[in-house]
């Protein structure tokens, strides 16, 4: 089972939902898909053994074999190649604009004179190892790390993915936000949690993760974070569209301190493991439709 | 005269020597990006030996001073206003 954690709005507490319920789980592999704050190993103390780049192929163009056709440039979606042809006796030049270039390989299978071949440019890492965490099973623990200077995640978003384990519940920290990044990260999965809080934005940028999982049609649920008195706003929200709250995690001091200290929910409130695998058996008896887990003392 | 390069309204053709010319809209100002880029690619492929814009980013100016085409400012002024700057080499020189 592949379960996603992820949310409209950024600091909401995706990555505390995504370890503690790691932390929770048996057999687990965690792929932190956060790759440009790529920060879930705070929580989780991991001994990385294996490293390896993260590359987009990019075009090489042969100046001496192009005849400056322009295909090249044609069939570029991205706007990343400037065809130059030669004026006055000079030479031409074909220019790449790496910032544009998303290394889809167009170019170089449609050049009519192959003048083109497709070069891996590092953009990033993905490094893996193990995450120990006292009291808990240890995780496979695989990251991405997005280069400086890079603005393209979703090539290291697919190299994390493609150390996933099939043979065990993968748990994934998505990126925030709504676009291609997101997507990347979740594509695939059997079940999305999506983690809010009861602010107006954190409503506001729920409705939009909502409705990216409603085209992408993985089934989700909602965690509340930071649950107050305040919440009616996204409870409406939530029961008016028959999305499940799997659980509350309260407005609470000592909640903040533990994660300013990078302690992990599960650990600081043991209570918090039972929600977790509650929430999971749940998902593995009806998957898509996880009953809600109610316990005392909810806010 | 628009202050954007690829995202201008209208391109406009000009004779140096009459100042006379046709215009026609930028079919490309649209587009999600790279349209600068797009933009000088077809100005050099029809020939254009000088552009005159507002400003200009760093990519199309890599085209176009790749093709060695000069690029002048002249934001705020008419067309008729710039290319006679132009002519008259009072317009100043921007891009690389």
């Amino acid at each position: 089972m592949i379960i996603s954690v992820a949310s409209g709005k950024g600091g909401t507490g995706k990555t505390t939902v995504a370890t503690s319920l790691a932390l929770a789980l048996d057999d687990v592999q965690f792929l932190d898909c956060d790759v440009e704050e790529p920060n879930a190993g705070v929580f989780l103390a991991s001994w990385l053994t294996g490293r390896e780049d993260a590359v987009l192929l990019m075009p090489q163009v042969d100046e001496t074999a192009c005849n400056w056709c322009g295909r090249c440039q044609e069939v570029c979606a991205f706007n990343a190649l400037a065809v130059i042809p030669p004026v006055d006796g000079g030479s031409g030049k074909v220019l790449r604009f790496d910032s544009l270039c998303h290394g889809c390989g167009a170019c170089s299978r449609l050049c009519p004179r192959n003048a083109i071949t497709d070069v891996p440019e590092k953009i990033g890492r993905v490094d893996w190892g193990i995450a120990h965490q006292d009291g808990s099973p240890d995780l496979d623990f695989v990251q991405g790390t997005l280069d400086i200077g890079q603005s393209l995640s979703p090539p290291v978003i697919q190299a994390v993915k493609r150390h996933l384990n099939q043979h065990k519940t993968v748990i994934i920290d998505a990126p925030p936000g709504t676009s291609c990044p997101v997507i990347e990260a979740i594509d695939g999965s059997d079940y999305c949690i999506l983690v809010t809080e009861p602010t107006p934005f954190g409503l506001h940028d729920l409705a939009l993760a909502v409705e990216l999982l409603g085209k992408m049609e993985i089934p989700f649920g909602v965690v509340i974070n930071r649950s107050n008195d305040r919440n009616q706003a996204v409870e409406r929200f939530c029961a008016e569209r028959n999305i499940p709250i799997l659980f509350r995690i309260p407005y609470k001091r000592e909640i903040a301190e533990a994660y300013s200290r990078g302690i992990p929910l599960v650990e600081l409130s043991p209570e918090y493991r039972g929600k977790f695998r509650a929430v999971f058996e749940s998902l593995c008896r009806t998957p898509g439709e996880a009953a809600q887990v109610r316990t005392e003392g909810e806010s | 005269m628009d202050g954007r390069f690829g995202r201008s309204e209208y391109l406009c053709f000009l004779d140096l020597e009459t100042l006379e010319g046709t215009c026609e809209e930028n079919t490309l100002r649209d587009g999600q990006g790279g349209v600068g880029i797009q933009l000088a690619q077809n100005l050099v492929r029809r020939g254009v030996k000088a552009v005159i814009t507002g400003r200009v980013g760093p990519n199309a100016a890599d085209v176009l001073d790749a093709a060695g085409i000069p690029v002048y400012s002249a934001e705020g002024q008419t067309v008729k206003q710039a290319g006679e700057g132009l002519r008259q080499g009072l317009l100043t020189q921007i891009g690389i």
